[in-house]
């Protein structure tokens, strides 16, 4: 019974403290403030304890929200204005550097009469991938790793029979006739790489 | 300052979504080098004590009576 009177004259502490200073309990801030319960027993404490130490507390608490309320308002808009203005910035600087392909490489006077177009080369592939694509063994145009060990458990008629399929993209009649033997052949080797390629996968 | 400079870092992993949603309306070469503009002039409002300090409570009740 005690400790509910008790507790009954804290809240109304703080009540009363909000109507008494309600300019300052409308305030966004103070109304966000006071959502947390954590805050409002704070409050309690300071009213109702009236000691520095409480006192200090709540304000260092309510300092530490006031200030991260405002930082985060203000990069917000940071944010937002920064992107705007860098995205006009930018635009303009491409309207006005704009790539010009037939001026000449340099304002110097040289003997070159080549223009920015000429040192534009035409193909722009990776020297490897250009090496690779033409290779004829399966394993060049393999980028699994894990694949990569499981093809090497085949035997060498089955991974050209393999590329000829996948890598040559040709029809099993079409490696038949390559490998002059009949399609029936073909399409068992085929069958047998690929189940042994599973049973690999499995195994590990 | 040491606690600002804390505080910094964790608002900018704070406002990492927010940033990444801004630079989506940028071309796709300049967002890199717009994020890292951003980031750096949040450094730089810090750094330079662009916000002011906010006051404490019993501060802030004053200055309504």
């Amino acid at each position: 019974m005690e400790y509910e009177r008790f507790s009954n004259n804290q809240h109304d502490s703080v009540e009363e403290f909000f109507e008494r200073y309600h300019a300052f309990a409308r305030q966004p801030v103070v109304k966000s403030f006071f959502l947390n319960e954590e805050n409002k027993q704070l409050l309690e404490k300071a009213l109702v304890e009236k000691t520095e130490e409480s006192r200090r507390r709540l304000d260092e608490k309510f300092r530490d929200f006031y200030r991260r309320a405002k930082w985060t308002k203000y990069f917000s808009n940071l944010i937002y204005f920064n992107s705007i203005n860098f995205d006009k910035r930018t635009r303009t600087y491409y309207e006005k550097y704009l790539t010009i392909l037939n001026q000449p490489l340099s304002d110097k006077e040289t003997d070159s009469e080549d223009e920015w177009i000429d040192i534009i080369s035409k193909e722009t592939t990776d020297p490897v991938e250009e090496i690779v694509k033409d290779s004829e063994r399966l394993e060049d145009h393999i980028q699994d790793e894990k694949l990569y060990d499981a093809i090497q458990q085949l035997s060498k008629l089955q991974k050209e029979v393999l590329a000829l399929i996948y890598v040559d993209q040709l029809k099993i009649k079409e490696v038949a006739a390559i490998r002059k033997t009949s399609s029936q052949n073909i399409s068992k080797i085929h069958r047998q790489a690929i189940a042994k390629l599973k049973k690999y996968y499995k195994e590990r | 300052m040491k606690q600002e400079h804390d505080l910094i870092t964790e608002f900018i992993t704070h406002m990492e979504p927010k940033i990444k949603k801004s630079i989506k309306y940028t071309s796709f070469q300049e967002r890199d080098d717009l994020e890292q503009e951003i980031k750096l002039k949040m450094v730089e409002t810090v750094s330079r004590g662009v916000i002011k300090e906010t006051p404490g409570f019993w501060e802030f009740k004053q200055s309504f009576d």
